[in-house]
């Protein structure tokens, strides 16, 4: 791509002036910016994510106490060789996203078969990987101090014997 | 007050900025469906885990089966390649909006929404509503086109602030969320920060200053506008370098606060048709800057 540099003179002009906008055509311009703007307000306020795309922005809208603790959500997963792996979680990986399962942990806690899904779509998109025999849904908590890290730990969640 | 307000709104912008924005917003969409909302074509294997949007419940739009993803993948795609060559602006735009709509409301059903599409969902929408780009169109037009792409993007921005509050209270800058993002998914450079004392610390201060002032982006013009640009196109930069979160959705859409009407494009494709015969000069003398 190159850069234009602006002509003196413009072109002469061909089928007359450019159009101005009607009153009408200002009036909707401006009730649906308002409208759109005055839904992302509530939302931001008020809202919660299922208000998408006009929900809060709530993308790191949490606060970690300097000397909290951060918590993530693993995939370790036995295999047919005997060898205890982790698998990403990712859709790429076992067709899900790390996050979904965050979002729904209670019914993967409630339901641990859910788990059976990952396996089936780990196995179609990695066919390459050793099988997975049991996989285990770890939380790793990691322990801050002045808000830097400062010791690790493991939670086991939900375990699953692949079918 | 009243003609300043619609002067702000409906600003003279060269309308070949449109044109241009088009090329890159209905080029990114595929790239978009395939790499940041792919996980759409996973989730006709998980009907359990759908949980409709409200804005897919209003409609009653149907879950995602296989046919219906690789139907509006199709037409999205397919559409996106008519409306970046600057033909049927009008049909396969709103075909575009109303197609990659329905895909990002399946992409926000199953229990993760993202924030970086509302820029992109509007500027789909808004685009279509100039038409054809040519001598007759109208700069005011464009300018709202234009103005309302970047009035999304900056309430992506101060939004985000007000949600950081909202929901962090004002620990979030004291915090270590950004410790926190770095140990779940840092890259080398994000775990080479963690490294550095006070960095995170400051960088917080410094992002919700940045996002609660955001504003300012729609009211500067020139080198300063252009400055302020180029400081979230850094800031993304280094998220993304850092913890591999991109927002391209929404730096796609900053672009809209350029001169996208100085660019030439690749007349051999086709996407410079309908804006060949409009010179950046012509672009230039018949507009002011917008800001």
């Amino acid at each position: 791509m190159t850069i234009l540099r602006p002509r003196s003179r413009p072109p002469a002009e061909r089928g007359g002036p450019p159009a101005k906008l009607t009153r009408a055509g200002r009036s909707w311009r401006a009730g649906v910016t308002a409208a759109v703007v005055a839904v992302l307000l509530y939302g931001t306020v008020v809202g919660t994510d299922d208000l998408f795309p006009f929900g809060p922005m709530v993308q790191f809208a949490f606060s970690v106490p300097p000397d909290g603790e951060i918590r993530s959500l693993h995939l370790e997963a036995d295999t047919v060789t005997g060898t205890r792996v982790e698998v990403p979680i990712e859709p790429w990986s076992v067709g899900t996203r790390r996050a979904e399962i965050e979002g729904q942990m209670t019914r993967y806690r409630r339901d641990p078969s859910m788990l059976q899904r990952l396996a089936v779509a780990h196995g179609r998109l990695r066919p390459a990987h050793p099988r997975l025999t049991t996989l285990h849904l770890v939380t790793r908590v990691i322990k801050l101090r002045d808000r830097r890290p400062a010791g690790e730990s493991e939670i086991e969640e939900v375990v699953w014997r692949v079918r | 007050m009243a003609g300043a307000l619609t002067r702000w709104m409906f600003p003279q912008v060269a309308p070949r900025r449109v044109a241009v924005l088009r090329v890159l917003v209905y080029l990114f969409v595929p790239l978009d469906m395939l790499l940041f909302t792919a996980g759409v074509f996973q989730h006709p294997g998980n009907p359990g885990g759908y949980r409709p949007v409200l804005v897919a419940r209003l409609l009653g739009l149907p879950a995602p089966t296989q046919g219906v993803v690789i139907a509006v993948f199709a037409l999205v795609v397919i559409a996106c390649l008519v409306a970046a060559t600057g033909r049927l602006p009008r049909l396969a735009g709103y075909a575009v909006a109303l197609g990659f709509g329905y895909w990002a409301l399946m992409a926000m059903s199953f229990g993760k929404v993202d924030h970086d599409h509302l820029a992109l969902l509007v500027a789909l929408f808004a685009l279509p509503s100039v038409g054809a780009v040519g001598e007759r169109t109208s700069a005011e037009a464009t300018g709202w086109a234009i103005r309302f792409v970047q009035i999304a993007v900056v309430a992506t921005y101060f939004l985000s602030a007000y949600a950081k509050i909202r929901w962090g209270g004002w620990e979030w800058p004291n915090g270590a969320t950004f410790q926190w993002a770095v140990t779940r998914r840092g890259t080398f450079v994000g775990h080479l920060a963690e490294q550095v004392p006070f960095l995170f610390h400051l960088g917080q201060w410094g992002l919700l200053i940045a996002e609660t002032l955001s504003p300012v982006l729609l009211f500067l013009s020139g080198r300063a506008l252009y400055a302020g640009v180029a400081f979230f196109a850094a800031f993304h930069l280094i998220t993304w370098m850092s913890i591999a979160i991109h927002f391209l959705p929404l730096v796609v859409c900053l672009t809209a606060f350029l001169p996208l009407e100085r660019l030439r494009l690749p007349g051999r494709l086709g996407f410079d048709r309908g804006i060949r015969k409009l010179g950046a000069g012509k672009a230039g003398a018949g507009s002011v800057p917008l800001g």
